[in-house]
């Protein structure tokens, strides 16, 4: 394994190194909340931060996107949007690099979408480790993603004294690390420190609901018709904000824009939709095969830990609390799959 | 539309702020680039005198005079295209906020000097419960890229696609927190997207002045409110403002004004 | 296990097909002939389906009525019922439209081969349905005996008048059709399209059953086939969904686990009935 030990004062060191070449993006305020955006000065990185609403995975599949170009007069005349400079994301969570890989095996599998890869192809991730779970409905700790395991290049891993330990997963990893003369290899007496700390840390996060994965989706599976669905959504505004924060949510629609100036290009574009928005599923603007919003959530939930379980072999959520710390409404997983593992008085 | 080359628009104005005219204006840039493939023949804000000869006419204002109800309809019969733009047109905007008690009385209160004029209607109504309207740009004012996107589609021969999904799905997809979570009144949940969330992107709550998406969560939103602990009759006036319109709007005003606002006044 | 047919034409960006002929079926219908570039054939199963595209109103599903075998051109029966299908209706001949396609898995013509067919189409089901229909009459002897049942609202909603008159002057043909709701000189049946089935000799065990039409049909016309001992493996059901990206990406389609524009539109009833979803 490459690991090297890096002091806290050359992080802007390894952050130049990438930005290189790499745009790089980094966990910033906003407001009173947090966001991955251009690092401009190395002074507005919040590396301890404790989740961005808008998961850093929306920076390969953005909320809205130009699939083509078209010329509304030669309607066959059609350009593919060219990729960007690549990208790096520095201090992504263990669960929105989990996240990331779930929408690489959705994306990147045949008919690859060429947006998602042009965005993906060539990127660099840089995945920081968490101290401990970061909000009140982080489920990393049952979904097994408070550790990052693979997808990253390189990965920072918090050691005491103000330092990292940093560790590569890739050869562009390696190619960073071995650009930056201020690192030094671990030593074994630093990897004996690094596991003492990271046993220590692995005990902060504590499971919460306490079903195995197979044994989640097989209780999911038998809850379809359940009560817990209409209870759960009584004061669901379908406002889909689930939907907009969950980092592995991919659903779209497509619309167009025509130029206003004659003769220019217009765009088809994808704008990315979520399944508890009341629309979702209506037919030729009549049948909503979804009309009630006790089926919305349930197809969220199912979505997630049945049929994503049946076609990657693992759960498409990876626990990270988003989509309850953002409900208006106070519509928790952590609530939902203790009521589905028949705890629900269990205490936090 | 399609085989028309150059077609001619008309902007017209009823009850309101002529703010949605403005917006016109304000398209500065593209204005000149439309101006190519449109004529404006008739536009208060912009030009003077007027014709009849116009296949696309832009509506703003609410109904509310008699001579305004004759006006439209006569519009109605020259234009092939009637598109209602803004709030005022669309559900009659806050205009709707004197229907609920009589004309004579909202005329008293506004001008306690002048007599009656008997041109005023018992009530202001939106453009659609006068005549057919093609289409509506909502909003107050009007979003300027949302005319565009009307105006091109309709350019290109095609039908503009009213939105059909909430203003919550911009304002969480622009990166804004819920301001529901602080404890304010936000509409947002039940207003049609297309505006770009900018009210609560500077921290304004929504007063959705789009109007009300089809089956839009009214009694989720007072009851998640109520349990936050925010007064139920400060929320129903709240919804009244742009929501007069709207059945469910209705249904809650018509409990806090049982017999409408009139019989209060009487009680009183 | 049916095999997943490779799309002729490109899927992610639509090319360009020319309008090449425009029938009027119904107030609300019209056929649309196209032909993609330098004559491509499109190359689809009966029951799978193409994105049209029009810039400025998106795309929509539309599913080929016409069968693979003839010619180069493809049709596509659209009923005028949004933005952009009202939009293709005002078009001409010579006018373009993207197309996108084909998609997702149609009816298992090799299958059926060597059993009696029966085709249960309810209103603008009848379109996906003819392909498969005319697939069949043109390899008649391929097949046994062939019946079509096809329910309307009024006599004035039917699709393909000049073949429906055909099938029922045809004797090889069984066809029983029926209107909900009498109107005019109408001298057929009256009643809902299971009325047809009254009084029907079928042999379900060699018959093959393909199945088209509004959602609330399905469960009705269900009942009736399987308390006549069809097997649900035999039922071929074409399911209404909003396709958006045929590439099973996008989402909007989905039956509980399945994307319809991939495994569907068509699912056997062995496979449909335990959706949860579906029916």
């Amino acid at each position: 394994m490459r690991e090297w030990v890096l002091s806290g004062d050359d992080l802007e060191g390894l952050i130049d190194s990438i930005s290189a070449e790499w745009d790089l993006y980094a966990p910033q305020r906003k407001g009173r909340l947090f966001e991955f955006r251009r690092l401009r000065d190395f002074e507005d990185l919040c590396i301890e931060y404790p989740l961005t609403m808008i998961p850093p995975s929306s920076l390969f599949a953005p909320g809205s996107e130009v699939l083509y170009h078209f010329d509304p007069d030669r309607p066959a005349e059609i350009e593919s949007v060219d990729p960007a400079r690549p990208i790096a994301l520095f201090g992504v969570h263990p669960c929105d690099l989990a996240g990331i890989a779930i929408l690489d095996e959705l994306h990147l599998s045949p008919p690859i979408d060429r947006c998602y890869a042009n965005r993906r192809s060539g990127s660099f991730l840089v995945a920081v480790e968490c101290a401990a779970p970061c909000v009140e409905e982080s489920l990393c700790a049952d979904k097994e993603t408070y550790r990052a395991r693979r997808t990253f290049d390189l990965l920072l891993i918090p050691s005491s004294g103000d330092r990292w330990f940093l560790r590569s997963g890739s050869e562009a990893g390696d190619d960073v690390a071995r650009s930056c003369r201020f690192l030094r290899p671990a030593t074994y007496e630093d990897r004996c420190r690094g596991d003492e700390e990271s046993a220590a840390r692995n005990a902060r996060f504590k499971a919460r609901f306490g079903l195995d994965a197979p044994t989640l989706s097989a209780r999911v599976e038998a809850s379809w018709d359940d009560l817990l669905w209409s209870a759960q959504s009584r004061l669901c505004l379908s406002c889909g904000a689930c939907n907009a924060v969950c980092p592995t949510c991919h659903c779209y629609a497509v619309d167009d824009v025509l130029p206003v100036k004659r003769g220019e290009s217009g765009e088809r574009r994808r704008r990315r939709t979520g399944c508890q928005l009341a629309d979702f599923a209506v037919v030729a603007g009549v049948e909503n095969f979804r009309g009630e919003k006790a089926f919305r959530l349930r197809h969220r939930i199912f979505k997630k830990e049945v049929y994503l379980v049946e076609r990657l072999g693992r759960s498409g959520c990876v626990g990270c609390g988003r989509c309850g710390h953002f409900c208006p409404a106070g519509i928790r997983l952590v609530e939902i799959f203790r009521q589905i593992s028949g705890e629900e008085k269990v205490d936090a | 539309m399609a085989g028309i080359l150059k077609p001619k628009i008309g902007v017209f104005s009823f009850t309101g702020c002529e703010g949605c005219q403005l917006q016109v204006l304000n398209l500065e840039n593209e204005l000149l680039d439309l101006l190519e493939r449109v004529e404006i023949v008739n536009f208060r804000e912009a030009l003077t005198g007027g014709t009849n000869d116009y296949a696309v006419a832009l509506v703003e204002g609410s109904i509310s005079t008699a001579s305004d109800e004759r006006e439209l309809k006569e519009i109605r019969r020259n234009a092939r295209l009637l598109i209602a733009i803004g709030a005022c047109a669309h559900t009659t905007g806050l205009n709707g906020m004197r229907n609920g008690e009589s004309a004579k009385l909202a005329w008293s209160r506004v001008y306690p000097d002048r007599a009656f004029d008997a041109n005023v209607a018992e009530e202001v109504r939106p453009l659609c419960e006068v005549v057919d309207v093609d289409f509506t740009v909502p909003g107050c004012p009007i979003d300027r890229d949302e005319l565009l996107r009307v105006l091109t589609v309709i350019l290109a021969g095609g039908t503009p696609r009213p939105s059909t999904t909430p203003v919550c799905d911009e304002c969480r997809r622009a990166g804004n927190e819920c301001l529901l979570d602080d404890g304010r009144i936000c509409f947002g949940a039940l207003a049609p997207s297309g505006c770009r969330a900018v009210c609560t992107s500077y921290g304004e709550s929504c007063a959705a002045c789009r109007g009300h998406l089809p089956g839009a969560p009214v009694s989720e939103l007072m009851a998640l409110l109520e349990e936050k602990g925010i007064d139920r009759e400060e929320i129903i006036l709240r919804l009244g403002r742009f929501g007069s319109r709207e059945r469910a709007v209705a249904a809650l005003l018509e409990e806090l004004f049982p017999g409408g606002r009139n019989a209060q006044e009487a009680a009183s | 296990m049916r095999e997943l047919v490779r799309p002729a034409a490109r899927i992610d960006v639509p090319v360009e097909g020319k309008i090449i002929g425009i029938r009027r079926l119904t107030a609300r219908e019209k056929v649309f002939r196209i032909e993609l570039p330098g004559g491509a054939r499109l190359a689809h199963q009966p029951g799978q389906f193409v994105m049209v595209g029009l810039y400025g109103s998106g795309e929509a599903p539309i599913s080929i009525t016409s069968p693979p075998s003839p010619g180069e051109s493809f049709e596509l029966c659209v009923r005028a019922a949004g933005a952009l299908t009202h939009r293709l209706h005002s078009m001409e001949e010579g006018d373009v439209v993207g197309i996108r396609g084909p998609f997702g898995r149609g009816f298992p013509v090799r299958e059926m081969e060597g059993y009696d067919m029966l085709f249960v189409a309810g209103g603008l089901g009848l379109a996906p349905l003819r392909s498969l229909i005319r697939y069949v009459l043109e390899r008649r002897d391929r097949f046994g005996s062939v019946t079509i049942l096809y329910g309307a609202r009024t006599p004035a909603d039917r699709l393909f008048l000049d073949e429906l008159a055909q099938w029922e002057g045809d004797r090889s043909i069984d066809f029983r059709q029926s209107i909900d709701v009498g109107e005019g000189d109408w001298t057929g049946r009256v009643g809902v399209i299971t009325t047809l089935f009254r009084g029907m000799e079928l042999k379900p065990a060699r018959t093959m059953v393909a199945v088209c039409g509004p959602p609330v049909m399905y469960r009705f016309v269900l009942i009736e086939l399987l308390a006549r001992g069809f097997l649900e493996s035999r039922i071929y059901l074409s399911f209404e969904r909003r396709m958006c990206c045929g590439l099973g990406k996008c989402g909007r389609c989905q039956i509980n686990g399945e994307f319809v524009c991939r495994s569907g539109p068509v699912y056997s009833y062995l496979h449909a009935g335990r959706l949860r979803e579906a029916l």
